[in-house]
């Protein structure tokens, strides 16, 4: 089993915190964003007990990589030119190699509003599929801050990332829309939304002023190709609460080290 | 039909030089806490032909694997050191080691006796015996190379030479001064 962690530290000094969920959930691939701790720093944090994790340096600087394995097992594969997206070649030794894509795509705090999102997500989804093609696989996962909720048209656009709430669906692989084929991703975030689920209602809140408010919102997430389904267990995939010593909501349920919360999940590789 | 295979053709005894440099690029990582790390590198036999190649050429010495050992400081910006070349054929030994005399200094005495220039003389030559005459230099050129290739016969030889590289105090100098250009991360991480 491989053990993945993502969180937006949001420009936040919680190396402690990073280093605690990472020895008592055993993350084997740590992704950052919004990550201004030098990675020097946060290294020596990961490995005050034993030196167990590498910092895998790569062209980006949106999102830090750090894993058990060393840099050569997470080598960078491709890079936008905004840095919205990563995209490195995780090859675990002895394990089944896959494409790790991560995003932390644009805010709309910054007035980037879901139809300006939309707009760009088709030509991120195709650069991870152009990746794809290098490769000769599709065991892909993408996951990051999206910045927007599992339904919005950015992400469940059939030319955008096309990430669906079923299984089932998924497994379809692609749907042809206008004579062309687009590949499925499964989103298992859909599964987390609200109080009926274990965890946190979401990984994000905002209490906004207008009369149209989620309060919770799921933007980081991880989207899975259908190659890789065999291998995903929804069970495995949580959003964290806690660093192990401290928890990581105030009294009243809300997000206190950052403003997201970490997203953690398994795969059988 | 009969294999003819002999019975113990699958056992290996999993001590192949590249295993001995693997093990000490961990070593590395495990006391520097992962800050600085030693890479070993397949290289590409895809090289340019340069005396390096020539040397080792001229008398036949195996060169199938190649490996580069790199210092790396993954948080300095990815900066790589480049520390030795080792190199040997389908049988392990004699495998060599391309060094950069700098790296070396201080060690010549006890590192001449592996050279390359020696390696098929039937004795020990003196300190001040003469390059071996196939590898001698032009009248007017400085006769010492830039690098030495140092000839391990056996595990044994390659572990002394390795040692002998890991501990000289070049190799320590480039370690600390990669470690001295990290945020102050207290005493534990300096104690190398």
């Amino acid at each position: 089993m491989v053990a993945f962690l993502f969180w937006n530290i949001r420009k936040r000094p919680v190396q402690r915190a990073i280093a605690n969920l990472s020895k008592t959930l055993g993350v084997d691939v740590l992704l950052l964003a919004e990550c201004e701790i030098n990675p020097a720093i946060l290294l020596s944090e990961l490995n005050c007990e034993k030196a167990q994790y590498h910092y895998a340096p790569g062209v980006s600087e949106r999102i830090q990589f750090y894993s058990r394995y060393d840099a050569s097992h997470v080598s960078p594969s491709y890079d936008e030119a905004s840095e919205r997206i990563t995209i490195r070649h995780l090859k675990p030794p002895g394990l089944t190699d896959i494409l790790l894509a991560a995003c932390h795509l644009p805010s709309k705090a910054a007035n980037w509003d879901e139809d300006s999102l939309a707009l760009m997500c088709p030509g991120w989804a195709s650069a991870i599929r152009d990746k794809e093609k290098d490769v000769g696989h599709s065991r892909t996962i993408l996951v990051g801050d999206f910045n927007m909720n599992p339904f919005e048209s950015g992400v469940i656009g059939a030319t955008a990332f096309h990430a669906v709430m079923s299984r089932a669906i998924a497994q379809r692989k692609t749907r042809r829309i206008q004579s062309e084929d687009y590949p499925f991703f499964y989103n298992p975030m859909w599964s987390l939304f609200g109080d009926a689920t274990p965890g946190p209602p979401g990984t994000y809140y905002w209490n906004g002023s207008t009369s149209t408010e989620y309060f919770w919102h799921i933007l980081d997430q991880v989207l899975i190709r259908p190659e890789l389904l065999d291998r995903f267990k929804n069970d495995d995939l949580r959003i964290i609460e806690s660093d192990g010593t401290k928890s990581l909501l105030s009294s009243s349920g809300l997000p206190t080290e950052s403003d997201h919360l970490p997203i953690f999940f398994k795969l059988r590789l | 039909m009969e294999d003819f295979w002999p019975e113990d053709i699958a056992d290996s005894s999993g001590e192949a030089p590249v295993a001995l440099l693997r093990y000490q690029a961990r070593m590395l990582g495990e006391r520097t806490r992962n800050l600085i790390e030693a890479q070993v590198k397949l290289v590409s036999k895809s090289r340019p032909h340069d005396r390096f190649d020539a040397r080792l050429a001229f008398i036949d010495f195996p060169r199938d694997f190649l490996y580069a050992f790199y210092i790396v400081a993954p948080t300095l910006d990815n900066y790589s050191y480049l520390l030795f070349h080792a190199f040997y054929g389908p049988e392990l030994y004699p495998a060599g080691f391309k060094v950069h005399t700098s790296i070396i200094q201080g060690l010549k005495q006890k590192l001449d006796q592996y050279r390359i220039e020696w390696m098929y003389t039937s004795a020990r030559p003196s300190p001040s015996a003469p390059v071996m005459e196939k590898f001698a230099p032009e009248s007017g050129q400085d006769p010492e190379p830039d690098d030495w290739i140092l000839v391990a016969k056996e595990k044994k030889q390659f572990e002394s030479i390795l040692q002998a590289i890991l501990q000289a105090p070049k190799t320590k100098r480039v370690v600390h001064g990669l470690l001295d250009q990290l945020p102050d991360l207290g005493p534990a991480v300096h104690e190398l």
